[in-house]
């Protein structure tokens, strides 16, 4: 069974480490039985509606941001669509902040998001939010990683958890990220998906959901993510 | 006044177990913030090297060469990279009551540290070997980073700038006086990895086109708006195993991994600059031996080992490479996230860790302090987790690693502990 991973843009979209999201959850379908295939996706006619499984959108500088946002706008309304009907979407950073109704810099100018999620982002300059994460959540118990972004960003969904380590959304809320239907949009680097695999499982079971597939995710040996995992807060919480 | 106190502190520095490499700029700095400037004027030639990876090899070379001449020179080789650690330099050799005039000065400097010591030493020759994206928190400041440099360096219009021409980023100063170095597009001895830093055009930020791809962002490339890479005045022709051609003449060296050729490449365009007779440069290039923790090469029990310096996607590339030539049975990574590694080492994800998968590694050990990560990465790729050693503890894992042919890939801070440890180990 063909598992297809679409990222979007990953020329421009690739800081730090975005790609091991796709590496990652291409392991974890390997492991399931899928066959997964990675669709680097640089025009966005290329979008096969019928065929995506799975989307990554990632993080950029702002120039890159904002040459990829003109050409997504183009399908905002299907892919809003598709979001709202559970397409497993995973957005991170700079790819988290144009979902939302705009980007707005320091100088007051809007850039103009995608408006998939109800969410705002205010540029600043008092405070780089930099550093590692660590958030309490109740889908996925505790989560690591590793955020930079200048960028506020405020919305009233249920946040992924609170921050226990580090900023978050923005520098009031003290939460992290949002997930809405089949989609998880966060700050979070590290990348994300290798150092979480409650996630990565969370969009392979959201998969299996909706394509009708009997996995069986006890087959997945988790024990190294564990202690990553342990040895990680250990050390943040330090 | 400052030079003296300066030797005092590093004498003392130096009598209480310090390297001292930094001290004495330190302290003569803050009595007088003109020792810099003043002690370079005894100097005829000023030779800087800068960039992201290479410029320690390279600053090696060169002044490797200039021990076979006559000349009299002076090389911050302690590593000491900074304007102080220059300083350092100059003061620590300076002979009270002594003529202190010297022919050349070659400095290896931080990136960082360009603009001040570009103000502060007028330099002759800058050589600049790439810009690679190096600690990923502080990515966005490579555009920022090289605007900082171009600044004082335009100013100084006597200042040659020595150019990899090879690299879109390095043709953003326009310096009145530069020359080009860079490899002909027969060379064929890199695989064509993912890691793209920015193939972007940075006169109009369309992407650049490439007739030729070496590796990152290194290549023959122009752009529709007509910027183009600079005419190269040294071309490399060839590379094969420990030899190189540069315009028609063959040099010989003893690094390992070909992207070497790029830093003796550039020590060459260099030594031609200062009009080194070829003889000298042939004899500087072959008899420079890395014991610095670049490419480094030991023997344990009869196996090989080699320790090599990764900072960046790029330089992690270059290594794999490598691997796949040698014939090892082990590979250990010490990866660290201070400060100095960057904090951030979600790098490691952009690096293609899977050219290992073709090679005779069996086993893989991960240590430092983000041994953990480092192990997911390769479990990522489908390596066996039986396969996967991870032991925080260096000198442990070394134990372990180094019981067959190995190499040691170490992030920059665990470095001098990594040599330090297998060289006790080796003796």
């Amino acid at each position: 069974m063909d598992y297809h991973i679409y990222h979007l843009f990953p020329k421009l979209l690739n800081l730090y480490g975005d790609r091991g999201n796709i590496i990652c959850l291409s392991y974890f379908a390997k492991q399931l039985g899928l066959n997964p295939i990675i669709h680097e996706i640089v025009d966005v006619e290329d979008i096969n509606w019928d065929e995506v499984d799975f989307i990554l959108i990632g993080g950029g500088s702002d120039r890159e941001q904002g040459i990829v946002t003109k050409e997504l706008t183009k399908i905002k309304e299907k892919l809003k669509q598709e979001v709202d009907n559970g397409l497993p979407l995973l957005a991170v950073c700079g790819g988290y902040q144009f979902l939302g109704h705009y980007y707005q810099d320091t100088q007051g100018n809007r850039l103009d998001g995608l408006s998939i999620l109800d969410m705002t982002t205010i540029g600043q300059t008092k405070t780089r939010m930099i550093g590692n994460v660590v958030l309490d959540t109740k889908l996925f118990g505790q989560l690591v990683g590793f955020e930079n972004h200048a960028g506020e960003s405020f919305h009233e969904y249920d946040s992924i958890g609170d921050v226990v380590v580090g900023y978050g959304d923005n520098l009031v809320s003290k939460r992290e990220g949002i997930q809405y239907q089949n989609l998880i949009g966060t700050y979070l680097h590290g990348p994300l998906l290798p150092k979480n695999p409650e996630i990565s499982l969370f969009f392979l079971k959201a998969h299996a959901k909706r394509r009708n597939l009997d996995l069986d995710f006890d087959k997945i040996d988790l024990s190294l993510e564990k202690k990553t995992k342990e040895q990680l807060i250990k050390k943040y919480m330090k | 006044m400052s030079i003296i106190i300066g030797k005092l502190a590093t004498f003392s520095s130096r009598k209480l177990g310090n390297r001292g490499s930094d001290i004495a700029g330190k302290v003569a700095l803050k009595i007088n913030p003109n020792t810099t400037k003043k002690l370079a004027k005894n100097i005829d030639k000023i030779i800087l090297v800068t960039g992201t990876n290479g410029k320690t090899t390279t600053t090696n070379l060169i002044a490797n060469a200039l021990s076979k001449t006559n000349k009299k020179y002076l090389h911050n080789k302690e590593g000491a990279n900074l304007v102080t650690g220059i300083t350092s330099c100059m003061i620590n050799n300076y002979q009270l009551f002594k003529q202190n005039k010297y022919d050349y000065a070659i400095f290896e400097v931080d990136e960082g540290s360009m603009p001040k010591a570009i103000e502060n030493l007028k330099p002759d020759y800058v050589v600049v070997t790439n810009f690679f994206r190096d600690q990923l928190d502080r990515y966005a400041e490579i555009d920022l980073l090289i605007e900082k440099i171009k600044k004082p360096l335009n100013k100084s219009k006597e200042t040659t700038l020595v150019l990899n021409s090879d690299d879109p980023f390095c043709l953003r100063f326009n310096q009145d006086k530069q020359i080009g170095y860079g490899l002909s597009s027969e060379v064929n001895n890199f695989k064509q990895v993912s890691v793209s830093d920015s193939k972007f055009c940075p006169v109009c930020q369309e992407e650049l086109e490439y007739d030729t791809s070496f590796y990152g962002q290194l290549g023959h490339y122009h752009c529709c708006c007509g910027f183009k890479r600079l005419d190269t005045t040294y071309e490399l022709s060839h590379i094969k195993d420990f030899e190189v051609c540069i315009n028609n003449t063959i040099y010989t060296h003893n690094l390992n991994g070909d992207y070497n050729a790029y830093n003796v490449l550039a020590a060459t365009a260099l030594l031609k600059l200062l009009n080194i007779e070829d003889d000298l440069i042939k004899e500087g290039l072959s008899t420079y031996n890395s014991d610095d923790g670049r490419m480094q090469k030991l023997n344990f029990n009869n196996n090989d080992i080699y320790l090599n310096l990764v900072k960046n996607p790029a330089g992690m590339n270059m290594s794999l490479q490598e691997v796949e030539k040698l014939d090892l049975e082990h590979i250990m990574f010490v990866l660290n996230d201070n400060e100095a590694d960057g904090l951030d080492i979600s790098w490691i994800w952009d690096a293609d860790f899977e050219l290992l998968l073709n090679t005779t590694i069996k086993k893989f050990y991960c240590s430092g302090l983000r041994a953990y990560d480092m192990a997911i990465r390769l479990k990522n790729m489908g390596i066996s987790i039986d396969d996967i050693i991870i032991n925080e503890d260096i000198d442990k894992t070394l134990d372990l690693a180094l019981t067959k042919s190995c190499i040691v890939l170490s992030s920059y801070t665990a470095l001098n502990t990594t040599k330090l440890l297998i060289e006790k180990k080796v003796k």
